[in-house]
């Protein structure tokens, strides 16, 4: 998994290009980066980039030896041991876009949930919003082409799917998915580490909940008694 | 405390930003115009305390209830302690009790104020710079309290007023150098956009909006890190420039990438200003 190439984005940041980060054990990466350059700041990646954010202008030469002294191979991602249940409500109440796709047909709706329902997915990363992540492992089947005008506003909660991407909607936003359903649970929270609970290259699966259900949910996160379940794979 | 008497057009608060988050998808806010920080942040040092208010176009009003030295940088505004007026870029004193209102911007959009004190704010990652996804307020509001933890009570004026050229603020010229996607416009293309001025159509603290004229068949792109000053061009052709709060990724080319001093310049302009881009790396051997 070494880097095919490397991109001199600016004095202080540069971007190391894969064929996919997808397999790549991001967080494992991130800490040995972070600890062979005393200078680095911030590690992002994208479907195919790994970006390194410096605190000071960068030495070309120490990033190109730390990158040439890496074992790449010990950055493998490991089949993760668990899933994260993320609660899906499909309650007509809330904003379901497969209506207009499938022009109601209730058992194209129905076949299409349970397809997505029956799906392992996997956190690509956090980009967009704070706490939007790109999920990946949507079947084939489901895939849904965005929208040609983005809505002026999604709402928070809003289980969407961008082409072959879902995402869960952390905030009301402008966004161009398709919303297929609502999800109580937040995935980030701003005032405290850990700020996130779902870390890239974990396993996620959606589990349908019906409103009241989903409405408790709602009620024990407000009053911080919900604590989101892992299941062992 | 400092209560605010008119919030002005759009004051937020502002501190160096959150930085070590970015894989969360959180922006790094702060300052829009980092140079005019700086200053007043060198103006008035407070260790480890970096707040500012970020004004817009029209400033607050606020009263100041405890004695405070204060500084203000950025786009020139007209600033009355008092009744007094006073200058940009030069360290005052309100006493306790006084009235600071500032005005409209002469020239520029976006002026600093700082005071020396330590504000009493909620922070969300670190950072006390208002981001309102994160939940913190979007603008200052008419009738807010600000609480203050601590002051160092100078009134001295030592400090000679810096001899800051406010000349960024009348420049038409961004310096740049080529962004991540710039290979992939034409030879044409490249010189369309370097030549071309390009209009100012709207701009927020996520970033600015420019015209061009240059239409690229819009490849399917993945999206890519976002960087503040990284010009974007879009499929129908206009340039979004990515400012303090702008997302931290994004699908389209990344053609050009401001310097930091151009990057001031762009955020002192206000819809219908003119811009041109001017290439700050040597011109590549054919």
């Amino acid at each position: 998994m070494k880097p095919t190439n490397i991109l001199w984005i600016n004095k202080k940041v540069v971007s190391l290009c894969f064929e996919t980060t997808t397999g790549l054990a991001i967080s494992d990466l991130r800490k040995a980066l972070l600890q062979d350059l005393p200078s680095l700041e911030e590690v992002t990646h994208s479907f195919d980039r790994v970006n390194l954010l410096f605190k000071s202008p960068i030495e070309e030469e120490t990033i190109l030896k730390t990158i040439a002294q890496l074992d790449w191979n010990q950055f493998k991602r490991e089949q993760s041991a668990y899933y994260w249940e993320i609660p899906i409500c499909f309650d007509e109440q809330y904003p379901n876009d497969l209506v207009q796709i499938f022009q109601g047909d209730q058992s194209a709706i129905d076949h299409y949930r349970s397809t997505f329902l029956s799906a392992t997915y996997y956190l690509e990363f956090y980009g967009f919003l704070p706490g939007f992540g790109y999920l990946s492992g949507l079947p084939q089947q489901c895939h849904l082409g965005r929208k040609l005008t983005a809505n002026r506003k999604t709402l928070k909660g809003t289980v969407a799917v961008g082409g072959e991407q879902v995402g869960v909607y952390p905030q009301d936003s402008p966004g161009g998915w398709q919303a297929i359903g609502y999800s109580p649970l937040p995935w980030i929270q701003a005032q405290q580490a850990p700020y996130v609970f779902i870390h890239p290259g974990e396993a996620i699966r959606f589990v349908t909940v019906d409103l009241q259900e989903c409405k408790a949910i709602a009620k024990a996160i407000e009053t911080g008694h919900y604590q989101p379940k892992k299941v062992l794979l | 405390m400092i209560k605010v008497i008119e919030a002005g057009f759009y004051t937020t608060i502002q501190d160096q930003g959150r930085f070590g988050f970015r894989h969360l998808g959180v922006p790094i806010s702060g300052p829009m115009d980092g140079q005019a920080f700086r200053l007043a942040n060198a103006l008035l040092p407070l260790k480890d305390e970096q707040t500012v208010f970020e004004c817009t176009l029209t400033g607050p009003t606020l009263e100041i209830n405890v004695p405070l030295r204060f500084v203000l940088t950025g786009a020139t505004v007209s600033i009355d302690l008092d009744g007094q007026p006073c200058g940009m870029n030069q360290v005052h004193f309100a006493p306790k009790g006084s009235r600071l209102k500032l005005g409209k911007v002469s020239a520029g959009v976006r002026f600093y104020l700082r005071f020396e004190a330590v504000f009493d704010l909620p922070k969300y990652f670190d950072s006390v710079s208002f981001y309102p996804a994160l939940g913190s307020p979007s603008r200052l509001e008419k009738g807010d309290l600000l609480s203050i933890v601590s002051f160092p009570n100078r009134s001295d004026l030592a400090h000679a007023k810096v001899n800051i050229a406010q000349a960024y603020l009348r420049s038409a010229t961004l310096d740049v150098q080529p962004g991540p996607d710039w290979e992939r416009l034409t030879a044409v293309q490249q010189k369309q956009l370097m030549e071309e001025t390009h209009k100012v159509l709207a701009h927020n603290r996520m970033g600015y909006r420019l015209s061009s004229t240059i239409i690229v068949a819009a490849p399917q792109l993945l999206s890519q890190l976002i960087l503040p000053g990284m010009v974007q061009l879009t499929p129908s052709g206009e340039l979004l420039i990515a400012t303090a709060d702008c997302q931290v990724s994004g699908g389209y080319l990344q053609v050009l990438y401001l310097s930091e001093e151009a990057l001031a310049v762009l955020v002192q302009k206000r819809e219908g200003e003119q811009l041109t881009f001017r290439n700050i790396l040597p011109q590549k051997e054919p």
